[in-house]
């Protein structure tokens, strides 16, 4: 079987504006929660919210974009796959085919809303242009345009586990022998839509969440956009890149249980984690970290404890969750997280799980609190679970 | 690797006055789900749950052991009721359950609560290739090794407001706006199998000369005697080539995002009472194109 090699990749998020900055900010545990600047909400205000500290013109400018690009969804995948594509040299007519995968869960929303508005009052009214772009194909049909990976284009929407599965789909197409180079990740902006959504559900933290804490009380939504290149080893004898990690193995199983609660076993995160263990042909002990899908809520962060010491029993690896410095950043979170275990892999180093004080007393999970660093890391596991009951695991490989 | 289709399920639209859109009847599903369980579901929910279990049913399997769902814009209805709650109460005290449903992934993970299939289950949502992208994922399943068979469909639904913006656009020109969905049981077994799927390609050119060039290659690459193969066609462009007979769906259908998966439902039928090939060609509003081409076993 052919092997799947990250040779590069790209990121936005609320703590960073690409990928050094957002290591620098892993490395100091900074925090991106803020009020919000760009989302009208009265209810997007009274939470703390993950969001992207650039405009829409500034995302367009840094991304080199025309107007074309309409909604933030799009706008934050143009500036995260345009670092992936510029670090691995893709370039127009290079020889090498390339494809493109985008995972997101709401696309256009906040240019939809603001056409609703006027739209819901009068049925004429509402600019066309905010709502041509609703579709969550939008964003990759672009974005494919602009980097150069228009072989093969799609979009998934697999709620929060949306980004990871690119990756799957985006290591089959490989393998399969479909394109030589796939960019997979994902991009989701902050909205009115979602954030009262999380709010119906009662699942937001009004303070700073705490991950993985027995005293949880909910997540922070964030935005961002993450995206990796994968190559094989037959393209990386054609563009001369240095891998960063391996993608070493992949697993995603629906729960069968509930629409948006996980079961109390963490039945879809234990079949998630071991089928991912197995397709790599790695042993529980094989592992340095797992970067954990961990929300704060109290249901993930109940049953996912659960289901990792289920599959590790007492010798579970050094666990984090990111959620606490990011926010939850929905059908990007999965990109998000593949990006920072790689970084871990390629800096040897164990972002700390911000927020957490004390275990949940049913699990007894520990995971790291401050950042560990100087530390040999070779193999990372990142767990993201979505609505729908979708679960997927990713395990990286120095 | 050969991959052939052992069941069907398909919900098609009805035009209930000349002039307007394709609708779907409402859908019964009480056969597959207690009505106090699915009172909340709205019609696409409902549609996929019918499509999805009828070819199931259709090819003997309770359980699949993987589900792909291709739809272009997902639960539109729910999407729809969730945002005019949020205006209506000022984001104050909303019901959470259109928000739950309007995620995309609703359709897939219904079936998957519903049948207990606890493998595989991924969402497709890229325009007129949603489908397309979910069955060519299901094929990377196979060749991947995982799997014995796949539940893979495509599906939308409209809503008046739907219609209303996309008159406006411009949409649908030549073709009213329709909804509904089909669902599939591929595998490899060929015993008992409606079709085969000989060929699949996505195409994301969209220049005309490119497109029909493309189209050419693909017949000529699987060697197809069209005089004596049915196209089944969604696209706007003439191919040139002579066929046994063309078909355009999108008259019984309408036109919308996945309506390609009426469309290979047709074509199955069309393979059920006799006819040896078919050769579908989809391309929504003249975007990206898919190629697909069926044959007897």
């Amino acid at each position: 079987m052919k092997r799947i090699y990250i040779t590069s990749i790209g990121i936005v998020s609320s703590i960073g504006n690409n990928v050094e900055e957002n290591v620098e900010s892993l490395l100091l545990g900074k925090r991106g929660q803020g009020i919000t600047e760009f989302v009208d909400s009265d209810l997007a205000r009274a939470f703390p919210l993950c969001e992207v500290k650039l405009s829409n013109d500034e995302l367009a400018k840094r991304a080199g974009v025309s107007k074309d690009f309409i909604t933030r969804c799009s706008l934050l995948a143009a500036v995260a796959a345009k670092e992936a594509a510029d670090g691995a040299k893709i370039k127009k007519d290079d020889g090498i085919s390339t494809g493109l995968i985008v995972g997101t869960t709401v696309g256009g929303m906040d240019r939809s809303e603001l056409f609703y508005r006027e739209f819901s009052k009068d049925s004429s009214t509402g600019d066309l242009n905010d709502i041509k772009c609703h579709d969550c194909g939008d964003t990759a049909a672009k974005v494919a345009k602009l980097v150069n990976a228009e072989d093969f284009v799609t979009t998934i929407s697999t709620a929060c586990s949306s980004s990871a599965n690119s990756f799957i789909t985006g290591a089959r197409l490989l393998r399969a022998g479909d394109v030589e180079r796939m960019v997979v990740g994902g991009s989701d902006a902050l909205t009115f839509f979602t954030a009262n959504g999380f709010n119906s559900l009662r699942i937001l933290d009004s303070d700073l969440c705490k991950p993985f804490d027995e005293n949880r009380k909910g997540l922070n939504l964030g935005e961002a956009a993450a995206f990796a290149v994968l190559e094989t080893e037959e393209t990386i004898k054609k563009t001369g890149n240095k891998p960063i990690c391996e993608l070493k193995g992949y697993h995603n199983c629906a729960e069968a249980y509930h629409q948006t609660a996980s079961s109390p076993e963490g039945d879809g995160a234990y079949c998630a984690m071991t089928g991912a263990l197995k397709k790599a042909g790695l042993k529980n002990e094989d592992l340095s970290y797992i970067n954990a899908h961990g929300t704060g809520t109290g249901n993930n962060d109940m049953s996912e404890s659960i289901a990792i010491k289920r599959v590790f029993g007492e010798n579970v690896p050094q666990t984090s969750s990111t959620k606490g410095l990011t926010g939850h950043t929905l059908g990007a979170s999965g990109a998000v997280e593949a990006v920072f275990s790689a970084l871990a892999i390629r800096d040897g180093f164990i972002p700390g799980s911000a927020g957490f004080e004390k275990s949940i007393p049913e699990s007894g999970l520990m995971p790291v609190r401050e950042l560990i660093s100087n530390r040999e890391i070779i193999t990372v596991m990142s767990n993201s679970f979505g609505f729908g009951g979708n679960n997927t695991s990713l395990i990286f490989s120095r | 690797m050969s991959l052939y289709i052992s069941g069907k399920g398909a919900v098609y639209p009805e035009k209930n006055e000349p002039g307007t859109e394709f609708r779907c009847s409402k859908p019964d599903i009480k056969e597959f789900m207690h009505p106090k369980e699915s009172r909340r579901l709205s019609r696409i929910i409902k549609n996929g749950i019918l499509a999805g279990m009828k070819a199931l049913k259709h090819a003997g399997i309770q359980k699949p052991e993987a589900i792909i769902t291709g739809t272009g814009l997902g639960c539109l209805s729910d999407t729809v009721k969730f945002m005019n709650s949020l205006l209506k109460f000022n984001e104050e005290n909303l019901n959470p359950a259109p928000f739950i449903y309007s995620t995309h992934n609703t359709v897939g993970g219904q079936l998957s609560i519903l049948t207990g299939s606890k493998g595989y289950n991924s969402t497709f949502v890229h325009r007129g290739l949603s489908f397309e992208s979910a069955l060519k994922d299901a094929m990377l399943l196979f060749e991947d090794g995982d799997v014995s068979n796949v539940l893979v469909g495509g599906i939308d639904e409209l809503t008046d407001e739907y219609v209303k913006i996309t008159k406006r656009m411009g949409f649908h020109k030549d073709h009213y706006p329709g909804e509904g969905g089909a669902f599939f049981v591929i595998g490899k077994e060929s015993e008992n199998a409606l079709a085969r799927i000989a060929d699949l390609k996505l195409f994301f050119k969209r220049e005309k000369e490119e497109v029909l060039k493309a189209f050419n290659d693909f017949v000529d690459k699987n060697q197809i005697d069209t005089e004596n193969s049915v196209l089944v066609s969604l696209s706007p462009y003439d191919s040139g080539l002579k066929w046994e007979k063309t078909v355009d769906p999108r008259e019984k259908t309408g036109e919308f995002m996945t309506a390609s998966a009426l469309a290979m439902d047709e074509a199955l039928n069309m393979i059920e009472s006799g006819t040896e090939s078919v050769v579908m060609w989809n391309s929504f509003l003249n975007m990206e194109n898919s190629f697909m081409f069926l044959k007897n076993v």
